[in-house]
């Protein structure tokens, strides 16, 4: 009863502090002192500091600013011109090829940056234009440059499973290897569902006209630009995979590999170096915080024994493990329409982990559905971040209806994608499996 | 009219003194993300010192997780002053500006009690470290004390920011009052 009570007051306090909008690290470091204080006195609240002390000394979380700089500069250099660019010559010929080209430029950014913002905001610059001029459909100009941009999170590096990993106690880079696999199959199926309607409905998303396409020449000489990034990324998640380095030992050699590119592509200024140095910080500003509200929350809550309430509560659903399963996810969904995924992972990671740990699932494997859950939270109304971030630099007439209206398949696309996830553990967990320590 | 304008010059120093808050913040952001150069290149030399050279430091690893803690908790300020901290936004999005003020003046308590705890715990935690002469256990073994002193200080930094923010939402109120 004592467990239910404290359940109510927190919850409560924790809906109403977030729903006037105070920012999600000073509402979860609150509750938390706050309760701290009234369970156990002044005595126990040094252990918050004892959290921000062992924070500034963990040398994994060092690889968020970096992950960062490396996918900030590479958006600065216009790679994502130059991968539009290329694209638009390999794949403009075939119906729909501009959209399929999107998803897969979107793909390759997101083993560039660890946000989901980038993507989307540049090819809703870049691309967004071409394709309308072309005669798209604005559903389908529309929904793949919201669905690929979401990828951003799931395909490593992703600053989410940076966090995810610190929460669960696994690697930062089994947890990465084991999004490799769900990002690409998620991506294929986008690149299947576009290629499908533009075989049925071929003038919804019409290919380049016969004068306007190109020969192997230009092909060719199109990849120029786009290898060395594309190189830079083999790099990087090549020598976490292989074990040689450590997520921020690689996170910092792709920083100065991005400076590099951008010196070659002669983008190098200091503009360059000093907004990509402000994003850096600004972003591993918000994440950090956050994580250190999040873990004096989880001290209130662990300490409090109203974690094991909560375990013991999801424990006697009915269905047993899967049983469990499918309610986390169903909390994750409703969470995910109001909540941003940072804050769901905080608030809830650290209750379900030792769960279902418990029931023999693996943690490595949960993170990752975890991110492909929040793939649908980035793109449902009413909140879906991407949403947002394309209404921003879309032209005036394309309404945030239509932008709702042309994500459904995708969100589609992603639903099936958890499930076959969920299904098959092995799927995600290969590649981790491969990798060499 | 003397009494008005008092007034108004009042409202014009306490915003001339809200503003050198905001831009020493903004400054020590800015010189924060220098901080995040410092450890790509620091990070960098080490992996050459490795695997090239085969001599490791014993100090960059630590060096650079002191650099990027004490570069985010000072950058808490920044993120403030321009609302990037990460929050919900159900209702905030639809709401008047007037009412953000409200929100935000409301939140204000909670906010300060996180980091007024915090403050008092650091500088408790860095007055023992002072003491007692703290070093690192690392193989490194650095003077800890600097380091647990600047993070007070970035705490406190942090927590004037948010006063300067809520006297600028009642600010906004009273304006919106008066008029």
């Amino acid at each position: 009863m004592e467990g239910l009570g404290l359940l109510l007051i927190a919850a409560t306090l924790l809906i109403l502090l977030l729903l006037i909008a105070l920012p999600t690290a000073f509402a979860l470091g609150s509750i938390a002192v706050i309760m701290m204080f009234v369970l156990w006195g002044p005595s126990g609240l040094d252990l918050c500091t004892r959290r921000l002390y062992t924070m500034a000394q963990d040398f994994a979380l060092v690889s968020v600013p970096l992950f960062v700089l490396m996918g900030t500069v590479l958006e600065k250099s216009e790679i994502a011109e130059d991968l539009y660019a290329a694209m638009h010559v390999w794949s403009g010929g075939i119906p729909g090829g501009l959209a399929v080209g999107t998803v897969l430029i979107c793909m390759l950014f997101a083993a560039m940056t660890g946000l989901s913002a980038g993507a989307t905001v540049t090819m809703g610059l870049v691309a967004l234009p071409q394709m309308l001029s072309r005669g798209y459909s604005k559903e389908l100009a529309l929904g793949p440059i919201a669905a690929g941009g979401a990828l951003g999170v799931l395909i490593p590096p992703s600053v989410t499973m940076i966090l995810y990993a610190m929460i669960a106690q696994v690697s930062v880079g089994r947890v990465f290897m084991g999004g490799v696999v769900p990002g690409v199959i998620l991506g294929l199926f986008f690149i299947c569902y576009i290629l499908l309607r533009g075989f049925l409905q071929p003038h919804l998303v019409p290919a380049l006209p016969l004068e306007e396409r190109f020969g192997w020449r230009e092909k060719i000489s199109s990849l120029k630009k786009v290898i060395l990034p594309i190189a830079l990324i083999i790099i990087v998640m090549g020598s976490i995979f292989a074990g040689i380095a450590a997520p921020t030992e690689a996170a910092a050699v792709g920083a100065a590999g991005a400076f590099l590119c951008a010196a070659v592509s002669r983008k190098f200024n200091w503009e360059l170096i000093k907004e990509s140095s402000f994003t850096a910080l600004r972003v591993t500003s918000m994440a950090m915080w956050i994580y250190l509200g999040s873990t004096c929350f989880t001290t209130f809550v662990v300490a409090s024994g109203l974690s094991d309430y909560i375990s013991s509560a999801l424990l006697q659903l009915p269905g047993g493990k899967w049983g469990v399963m499918i309610s986390i996810q169903i909390v994750w969904l409703i969470l995910g329409a109001f909540i941003d995924p940072w804050g769901i992972m905080m608030i809830t990671a650290p209750i379900f982990c030792p769960v279902v740990k418990s029931l023999g699932f693996d943690l490595v494997w949960f993170g990752v559905i975890f991110v492909i859950n929040m793939e649908m939270a980035f793109l449902t109304p009413p909140f879906g971040f991407n949403l947002f971030y394309l209404k921003g630099v879309t032209p005036e007439d394309i309404s945030m209806t239509d932008i709702m209206r042309s994500v459904w398949a995708f969100v589609g696309c992603q639903a099936l994608c958890l499930i076959v996830f969920i299904l098959c553990p092995w799927l995600v967990l290969w590649l981790p499996g491969k990798m060499g320590i | 009219m003397e009494l008005l304008n008092t007034n108004q010059e009042e409202e014009k120093a306490g915003d001339g003194f809200l503003s050198s808050i905001d831009a020493l913040n903004t400054v020590i952001f800015k010189v924060g993300s220098i901080a995040v150069l410092l450890i790509m290149v620091l990070t960098n030399y080490e992996i050459f010192l490795r695997y090239v050279l085969d001599a490791p430091t014993t100090w960059s690893h630590e060096m650079g997780a002191f650099l990027c803690g004490v570069a985010w908790i000072f950058g808490g300020g920044y993120n403030l002053i321009h609302g990037h901290h990460v929050r919900m936004d159900i209702l905030y999005n639809y709401v008047s500006p007037k009412w953000r003020a409200i929100f935000a003046i409301i939140g204000f308590p909670f906010m300060a009690i996180f980091l007024g705890v915090l403050l008092y715990e650091t500088s408790i935690g860095a007055w023992h470290s002072v003491v007692i002469r703290e070093t690192s256990p690392s193989e490194w073994h650095p003077p800890l004390y600097p380091i647990k002193i600047i993070i007070a200080v970035g705490i406190f930094f942090v927590l004037g920011q948010a006063i300067t923010c809520l006297c600028r939402d009642i600010l906004k109120l009273t304006k919106k009052g008066a008029n």
